[in-house]
């Protein structure tokens, strides 16, 4: 009489047991199809590109014009390069050019860490840091321009927002 | 006395292993069919377009053909500098913004979609 009783507690119990397990497991896929979205990374790739654009419309001919139009521009770069649809990505272009330093930024600086990550650490410290959607490159035209002995250096960073935020 | 407790003790274990392949299996389905829905794939589609925009030169075309490895393309169009794209039936997108210097247009033919860059 008294196995048989414990026999039922047992099946019992474990019914009880497999339900919670289900309720449990059930809960968690729920709650993972409302809140748990498949995101596919692009934006390193996108920061790459941008890089190569941007050093492509500041050089021409391996010649940077720092007199003309483009110093119009130094807070809103991607308007001299007329790239469209920048509303997403910060850039910071450092020039240095005979022994001067001009910069040039396009995008919102304004979150903290874009802040701290610009202003707090080195180039070279950025540069070997990897954030996803970050990118930068330094370019180096150590020959200048018509045969006059200039130094050129251009370092280009471009951040990509993640479209989510 | 001694066989019977073994024997349920298997019976338990077994009973556990089964559930535990139950659940893993319900997971594993669900992962799938999340990671192959209309909404992802149409994602990829998007940003793949995007990059190839981002990278295109004035003058090349690419072709997006309707019936894509990622499903039947209902609509591909760009607008405000984003570019939209519709796959299986599912109406909803919110477009993956490109960037580019060039401009971006898209003609529809028969079997496809003909992306412009001038």
């Amino acid at each position: 009489m008294n196995k048989r009783a414990g026999a039922s507690a047992e099946t019992v119990q474990m019914v009880y047991r497999t339900l919670l397990i289900f309720v449990i497991a059930f809960t968690i896929l729920g709650l993972g199809a409302i809140f748990y979205g498949v995101y596919i990374n692009t934006r390193d790739a996108e920061a790459r590109t941008l890089v190569s654009q941007v050093k492509d419309c500041i050089v021409k001919e391996g010649k940077v014009d720092l007199t003309g139009e483009m110093m119009r521009y130094q807070n809103n770069l991607l308007d001299y390069c007329k790239i469209n649809g920048t509303g997403k990505v910060y850039v910071y272009v450092s020039i240095d050019k005979s022994g001067q330093n001009y910069v040039f930024q396009h995008g919102d600086s304004g979150k903290t860490w874009i802040a701290d990550f610009f202003s707090k650490k080195t180039v070279q410290d950025r540069l070997a840091t990897y954030k996803p959607g970050y990118a930068g490159e330094i370019f180096h035209y150590p020959e200048g321009f018509n045969g006059n002995s200039f130094y050129l250096r251009i370092i280009v960073e471009v951040y990509v927002f993640d479209d989510r935020t | 006395m001694e066989y019977g407790k073994k024997a349920n003790l298997l019976q338990q274990s077994l009973t556990h292993i089964i559930l535990i392949g139950l659940l893993f299996g319900l997971f594993f389905l669900a992962t799938m069919a999340k990671a192959n829905s209309r909404a992802v794939t149409q994602q990829i589609l998007e940003k793949q377009l995007a990059l190839v925009i981002d990278l295109g030169e004035p003058g090349m075309d690419f072709y997006v053909s309707k019936l894509n490895i990622r499903g039947y393309v209902n609509d591909i169009s760009v607008r405000g500098g984003r570019i939209y794209a519709y796959v299986s039936d599912y109406k909803i997108s919110e477009g993956y913004p490109f960037f580019t210097k060039y401009n971006v247009s898209v003609e529809t033919t028969n079997e496809g979609f003909l992306v412009k860059i001038r």
